[in-house]
């Protein structure tokens, strides 16, 4: 559950059911390539 | 100009409550919070913080595995800017190339197929909005809401 802020409190909020479309592009969506092979690339940290 | 403080001390308000929301929330393991450091020590204290935990998100008929994004937080004195150091990236970035880097870790344990992120702001945050889909996040529906990226 994300945190989201409104009207002056934080509530958190349950992650989407997604449906027809948009369930299909989610589905077929694609790996962000570039995105991966940067992360791979980097060396990362501690707990806070 | 009182207006102008007004709405930096509401926004400082918003910041101080998620903030504090995600340690109590790190404190009974609801999420797990990391805090980001340059370990070159060219810019002092910490960068930021990112939020992950454990989810799940109802793709048509079944349920799909995810790690999701809490909460991403960036220190007021290192936003908007790019450092060549940390390969000219801006800290928001870092945090969330870290962010993807855990999920990979996750997934040689368990499996996990999306990585998602409930926008601060919503989509009227445009800046934010704009930021996570240059790294790569879709909207998973037409309420613009959540977003995702599939790893």
């Amino acid at each position: 559950m994300a945190f989201k802020y409104e009207n002056g409190k934080v509530i958190q909020v349950s992650p989407p059911h997604v449906t027809g479309e948009d369930a299909k592009k989610m589905l077929n969506a694609k790996v962000p390539k570039e995105l991966v092979a940067r992360v791979k690339a980097k060396k990362f940290t501690e707990a806070a | 100009m009182l207006l102008n403080l007004a709405a930096t001390s509401k926004k400082a308000e918003r910041e101080k409550a998620l903030l504090a929301k995600a340690i109590s929330s790190a404190q009974n393991n609801s999420t797990k919070l990391y805090s980001i450091r340059d370990t070159n020590s060219i810019l002092r204290g910490i960068l930021g913080y990112i939020a992950l935990s454990a989810s799940e998100v109802m793709i048509g008929k079944s349920k799909k595995p995810v790690v999701l994004i809490d909460l991403l937080f960036v220190n007021n004195d290192y936003r908007s800017n790019t450092y060549e150091h940390l390969d000219n990236s801006k800290v928001s970035q870092l945090l969330l190339e870290y962010s993807v880097s855990k999920f990979y870790e996750v997934r040689e344990h368990i499996g996990v197929s999306y990585l998602i992120l409930y926008p601060d702001g919503g989509k009227e945050n445009k800046i934010l909005v704009d930021f996570y889909e240059s790294m790569g996040f879709s909207y998973a529906t037409e309420k613009h809401e959540w977003m995702y990226i599939k790893l």
